[in-house]
């Protein structure tokens, strides 16, 4: 069950004219639900830039941006201030003048950008969007994303060094080197779900938290390790040391400028998005709610399902943002101190208790 | 299975591989490497290995290139291309492993192989799990793999470390 | 057309170690060595896997479970030549392999 047949269904049950079959042929679901995607991706990333720009303002008491909107809305409320200053930014960096410097590594320097998002892209195929909407429901599907978010290093380390800059270089190999030390802990918070559930797909992790309940409960511990790690892994506030503006210049993006930085401006939101929609399907039981199955018809359950999942995700990415702006930035040595001293062992104690429920919960 | 599936990725693993063996630029070199990895794991997924193939863009992909990336920005500079080595080694290194290839590319294909494939179980993660667990099965190599995991970490730390550090 | 069977695998296999073993014997490089020693280690992986699919039960898991100490040993190896690598950079100021015989009488 994936969306390609939820579209299918909609065909067949809108009544299609047998002249129109190709229409349910593979190629063109996989190119529907490729525009689908993709077209989600885009608006959630404008929208999340606008959301984290007036987050930001509200915790620093003041307004965020106001004028580039609609002016009656401006009006209103400071909350729906400035609507459309996303889109002015995108305009304003797509006609930047794009500087490329003379002794960059022209192959490494290109392809780093678009690397960075394809690899943030490949994660959304296993993210299970609601009831029977996922891309693709791989049964090895945490192993996947994890496989991905890897590729995201090779990334930077290639626009660290394609770069030919010693800023670059150096945030470069920080970056990464505070992404692979992030990641281990990473992987043993969401083995405590995947031990509960029994199983590696993410739908069958959602619904065996809609079987039971949500597995926040014995894995606190680990969801907090979970929100951590997530937000290393995306090189966001606390942990942006690499890219901090005070610091490095601008660390492995130094040399980017117009749509390449545009490119991983967009990567660290779209990753933003994964991150808290992994935190929602693996902690806080993702599109299952407990009156879920009292919805006869298929399609408005499929509908509220997307709806909770969309509520939970922003959830957590409101704590994601409120975590960015009230905590100082954390120094590269204390960074890897705290990722390897401190994470690792809660991360440990998180997969030891886990286990133990899973062993008492057999027993009863 | 779809053969042109396997006849394009085969090809482009071959060509990522002679890539990594041919150019000048170690970095390019690296990067091909990794595209080599990709395409190796394309090929487990092709043999229903798919556990495997998430593993091995993980650990090749995700930390293997990682290391030998890092290797590669320590010691090089940005356009260092390497220094080539004399004809005589080369014909003499293509003529080795290319008499070894068509001797063995031979032994291969002359061979009786079960066409279809005898009955197959899709081995899942759980499966895998519980033979490593598994006294008569892959406890003890699993044990092993543990201690040289820590050797090894020990060791790299010990031998790449500066003199005079505590 | 033929059907995709076991050979092509082995094939494959093959033609992949044999590109390895030219690289470990043609480079200069101590890294490139190294990329060209994990060629090969994917090499037998691709054996292994493609005898663990189509060897039938009793061999599916062993191979795949080989496969993967296979890669648990290679990230381990990795790792230790890279050290060996950097303590060379270190001594020498580069790793060209041709050059590093102080042993040599």
């Amino acid at each position: 069950m994936g969306i390609a047949d939820r579209i299918r269904n909609l065909f067949d049950s809108a009544g299609l004219p047998p002249a129109l079959d190709w229409v349910k042929s593979d190629i063109v679901m996989m190119l529907v639900v490729l525009v689908l995607v993709i077209g989600f991706i885009s608006v959630s990333v404008l929208f999340l830039i606008w959301l984290e720009r007036k987050v930001s303002a509200r915790i620093q008491r003041r307004m965020g941006p106001m004028l580039a909107g609609i002016p009656w809305l401006n009006a209103k409320s400071m909350w729906l201030g400035g609507i459309f200053q996303t889109a002015a930014d995108a305009i304003k960096l797509l006609i930047k003048e794009d500087l490329t410097p003379a002794e960059v590594d022209k192959l490494v320097y290109f392809l780093a950008p678009m690397l960075v998002f394809t690899a943030s892209l490949m994660s959304y195929v296993v993210i299970p969007f609601g009831d029977g909407l996922s891309v693709t429901d791989l049964n090895v599907g945490v192993v996947y994303l994890l496989a991905v978010s890897s590729i995201a290093v090779l990334a930077i380390m290639m626009a660290g060094w394609g770069s030919n800059s010693k800023y670059s270089l150096l945030g470069g190999l920080r970056s990464v080197a505070q992404m692979i030390s992030y990641e281990i802990p990473m992987i043993f918070a969401l083995l405590g779900p995947v031990l509960m559930a029994g199983s590696l797909s993410m739908q069958d992790i959602v619904k065996a938290q809609a079987a039971s309940h949500w597995f926040i409960i014995p894995n606190i511990i680990g969801f907090i390790v979970f929100i951590i790690a997530g937000t290393a892994e995306t090189n966001r506030p606390p942990f942006d040391l690499p890219e901090g503006e005070s610091e490095l210049v601008a660390g492995f993006v130094t040399e980017y400028s117009g749509m390449k930085f545009a490119m991983f401006f967009l990567a660290e939101f779209s990753n933003l998005f994964v991150v808290s929609a992994v935190a929602t399907t693996l902690f806080l039981g993702g599109w299952a709610f407990p009156g879920l199955d009292a919805i006869a018809d298929p399609a408005i359950r499929t509908l509220v399902s997307f709806l909770v999942f969309l509520v939970k995700t922003y959830v957590i990415i409101l704590l994601l943002m409120w975590i960015r702006w009230t905590f100082p930035r954390l120094r590269v040595d204390q960074l890897m101190h705290f990722g390897w001293k401190t994470l690792l062992p809660f991360a440990f104690l998180n997969l030891l208790i886990a286990a133990i429920w899973v062993m008492v919960s057999v027993r009863m | 299975m779809n053969p042109i599936l396997f006849w394009s990725i085969a090809v482009f693993v071959v060509i990522a591989a002679l890539m990594v063996v041919r150019l000048p630029n170690i970095f390019h070199a690296g990067l091909s490497l990794i595209a080599t990895f990709g395409g190796v794991a394309a090929v487990y997924a092709m043999l229903d290995a798919h556990f495997l193939a998430a593993v091995q863009v993980l650990i090749y992909v995700g930390a293997i290139s990682v290391i030998l990336m890092f290797a590669v920005m320590l010691t090089q500079h940005l356009a260092q291309r390497e220094v080539r080595g004399s004809m005589s080694r080369h014909v003499s290194g293509a003529l080795v492993a290319g008499l070894f290839g068509l001797f063995a590319v031979i032994i291969v294909n002359t061979q009786q192989w079960p066409s279809g494939g005898l009955p197959f179980k899709y081995l899942q993660a759980g499966d895998i799990g519980k033979l490593f667990l598994d006294k008569n099965a892959f406890l003890v190599p699993f044990e092993m793999v543990a201690i040289l995991l820590l050797v090894a970490l020990v060791g790299a730390v010990m031998v790449a470390r500066k003199e005079g550090d505590r | 057309m033929a059907p995709v069977g076991l050979a092509h695998f082995l094939t494959l296999s093959v033609i992949l170690f044999c590109v390895g073993l030219y690289g470990v014997l043609t480079r200069r490089n101590a890294v490139a060595i190294l990329m060209s020693l994990e060629l090969m280690f994917n090499a037998v992986n691709i054996s292994l896997v493609g005898f663990a699919r189509f060897m039938g039960n009793e061999v599916a898991a062993s191979g795949q479970m080989f496969a993967l100490f296979v890669v648990a040993v290679a990230g381990a190896e990795a790792t230790i030549g890279v050290a060996i690598v950097l303590a060379l950079y270190r001594n020498f100021r580069h790793i060209n392999v041709d050059e590093v015989d102080l042993l040599k009488w």
